[in-house]
């Protein structure tokens, strides 16, 4: 059973299996994939494969990084002749110039020396199952997680969804539409107060896209916005009427909306569908529609939209973004090889452990090349 | 010099195109003298191409990352990079005649699309749009080069059976070769893939409040970082040459249709890349 679960066949199986449910998902997205039961269990087999595979492997890998000096004379070391003492020294001195880790030991008269290179590289694989594995159980924990969304107009409290904190109320202080030098939107900005249990417990707080706030396990992201207009009227439509953006709004024969642009709020008049007349107007400006009805707008009341999010999973799935992110470096920094020497007297025993043949040949060419120069110099 | 992009472009193009002739007629040929003109052709239409890039980065005061079209001109200059590095270190020029294409194909493409300036909209202001995009530039760029290494592959095997003594069968290298570099080439661009996705489901947490949506684009990057991962896997277990080079073709299949395929057929909120 170990073995199976550890197997590569089982990886890769499932690694298909998977791969091909997210193209179908993809496909056809009104069919649920990846909340299923099935998927999710093919995820859950693939954390285990991952789990026994990088518990059965790394007392190996352990292995090779504690390994010691050891005696190489045998029938698979290549046995060379060399002219003595300087020659050790010279070679160890050319294996550690070439970046590897020098281990040495003396056994009697033996002097055995043991380098390693590419021990990250070794380490990488191990790395990112485990780290596969956290970001799976990360994800397990948000499921666990809720999300909701909370509206409030600027200057106003709004309570946040139960669901996500209870007693948590928001008051909006600002809301604000930042523009770039070249007069682009480049982020809008809530800024507000949290009370807990009608204890303010932030004050000033900002949100702002890419940029959350977080409170005690609770993030805070700017979702939406929008604006609504107060205007008071005088005549027969006598009052004061706040008006969501854009939506169109009748006063004796005309129809118009009011629309909130980067300058200000922009009144547009229509005859059907066609726009005849725009006008721009300020707080307090009035428009004349007859003698007795007059339109005075008041102001602009902006509200803001936050998705509110609590999630004990994210960490946990942080921490394995972090890890697979190292173990990715890890890769990079080349193949594990292992070169081990024995010098006895005037021969030199010699084996080079790397899993690709062609770097091999070429490192046993390198050392035997040195060998022979300190021969020569020797 | 926002005049200058579209002149660029159709001359990184015919660069491409002509660079492309010079090793065709090297190699089909047996024209040598040709080479060293198709080395300078694949260089300067490397050079256009970056003059292309950075006039973009002058124009919107940053790097050129940000939506279909400059991904585009980032993902043709990484696969000239990666083949020039092969080119020299591996001295494997006639890999050309198998790359170029890629780029004259994808550059065929971005001439059709819009090349104005549009300013970003505010999730795409942040740095992690930078480490996001070019990690992917880097692995996709690498996933080109082991695609046409793996065609090479497939092409010499099946040259070796039907025509062993035929002019293009001498032109290609060893399987063996072909097989074990692009192995490496993939080693490389599969750490960079990983670094894309990690990068870009952070960003997520903290533009849109959720790491993973299974939103299309990111699914298909999963999908192809699966496809890697099994190509790596089942090396491991000595399926090397032609399964191993299928499963590359296979791969970069997937990084187009993440690329073009994904943003025209599967529309989600990665809607401006």
């Amino acid at each position: 059973m170990i073995k199976f679960l550890s197997s590569i066949q089982l990886a890769v199986g499932l690694i298909a299996a998977i791969a091909l449910a997210s193209v179908f998902a993809t496909l056809y997205p009104t069919v649920e994939v990846f909340s299923s039961f099935w998927f999710r269990g093919l995820l859950l087999l693939f954390c285990l494969n991952l789990l026994v595979c990088t518990l059965k492997s790394l007392p190996a890998v352990f292995a090779r990084l504690k390994k010691t000096p050891a005696n190489v004379c045998g029938e698979r070391a290549e046995g060379l002749e060399i002219s003595g003492h300087q020659s050790v020294e010279a070679l160890t001195q050319f294996i550690k110039e070439k970046g590897y880790k020098v281990k040495m030991a003396s056994d009697g008269d033996r002097q055995n020396v043991l380098a390693q290179k590419g021990i990250l590289s070794l380490i990488a694989p191990h790395l990112l199952h485990l780290a596969l594995i956290v970001v799976l159980v990360g994800g397990y924990l948000s499921s666990f997680g809720v999300e909701d969304q909370v509206a409030c107009f600027v200057g106003e409290k709004a309570e946040v969804p139960a669901s996500v904190a209870e007693g948590m109320v928001i008051e909006v202080n600002d809301f604000q539409t930042v523009l770039d030098a070249e007069g682009a939107i480049e982020n809008w900005i809530t800024n507000f107060n949290i009370y807990f249990n009608d204890v303010k417990a932030v004050e000033s707080g900002t949100t702002k896209v890419n940029a959350p706030l977080k409170y005690k396990g609770i993030s805070f992201y700017q979702k939406s916005y929008g604006y609504h207009h107060l205007i008071e009227v005088t005549g027969e439509q006598a009052g004061v009427y706040q008006i969501p953006d854009q939506k169109i709004f009748k006063l004796e024969d005309k129809v118009f909306n009011i629309t909130q642009t980067i300058e200000g709020p922009l009144v547009r008049f229509f005859k059907g569908h066609e726009i005849v007349e725009e006008k721009m107007v300020k707080n307090g400006e009035k428009m004349e529609f007859s003698e007795d009805t007059v339109l005075t707008y008041v102001k602009t009341y902006p509200f803001t939209v936050l998705a509110v999010k609590k999630d004990p999973g994210t960490w946990v799935v942080m921490t394995g973004f972090l890890l697979m992110t190292v173990a990715s470096f890890f890769f990079w920094t080349g193949r594990y090889r292992e070169i081990a020497l024995s010098f006895e007297g005037n021969k030199a025993y010699l084996t080079v452990s790397c899993k690709n043949k062609a770097l091999r040949d070429e490192i046993l060419a390198e050392v035997r090349s040195k060998l022979k120069a300190g021969e020569t110099n020797g | 010099m926002d005049n200058l992009q579209t002149p660029l472009l159709v001359a990184t193009l015919l660069a491409y195109v002509l660079a492309f002739m010079f090793y065709f007629i090297t190699f089909i040929y047996s024209k040598e003298s040709f080479l060293n003109y198709a080395k300078i052709l694949t260089l300067v239409a490397f050079l256009f191409n970056s003059s292309l890039l950075i006039i973009r980065a002058v124009l919107i005061n940053g790097l050129p990352l940000r939506n279909l079209f400059e991904f585009g001109l980032f993902f043709v200059w990484a696969i000239t990079l990666v083949f020039l590095i092969i080119q020299y270190k591996f001295n494997l020029p006639v890999a050309a005649l198998f790359v170029l294409p890629i780029n004259i194909l994808l550059l065929l493409f971005l001439v059709n699309l819009d090349v104005t300036i549009r300013p970003a909209m505010p999730a795409l202001r942040s740095k992690w749009l930078i480490v996001h995009v070019l990690s992917a530039v880097l692995a996709y760029g690498a996933f080109a080069i082991s695609f046409a290494l793996s065609i090479m592959y497939l092409l010499k095997e099946r040259l070796m059976k039907s025509n062993p003594a035929g002019r293009l069968a001498g032109i290609l290298p060893k399987p063996e070769i072909l097989d074990e570099l692009s192995y490496k080439v993939i080693f490389v661009g599969m750490p960079a893939l990983t670094i894309m996705l990690v990068t870009g489901a952070v960003w997520a947490e903290y533009s849109w409040g959720r790491y993973w949506s299974w939103d299309p684009k990111e699914t298909w990057a999963l999908i192809t970082w699966f496809i890697y991962s099994a190509y790596l896997h089942i090396r491991l277990r000595g399926w090397k040459g032609r399964k191993a080079a299928i499963l590359s073709i296979l791969g970069f299949l997937a990084v187009i249709f993440t690329f073009l395929g994904v943003s025209y057929l599967l529309p989600g909120i990665h809607s401006y890349a």
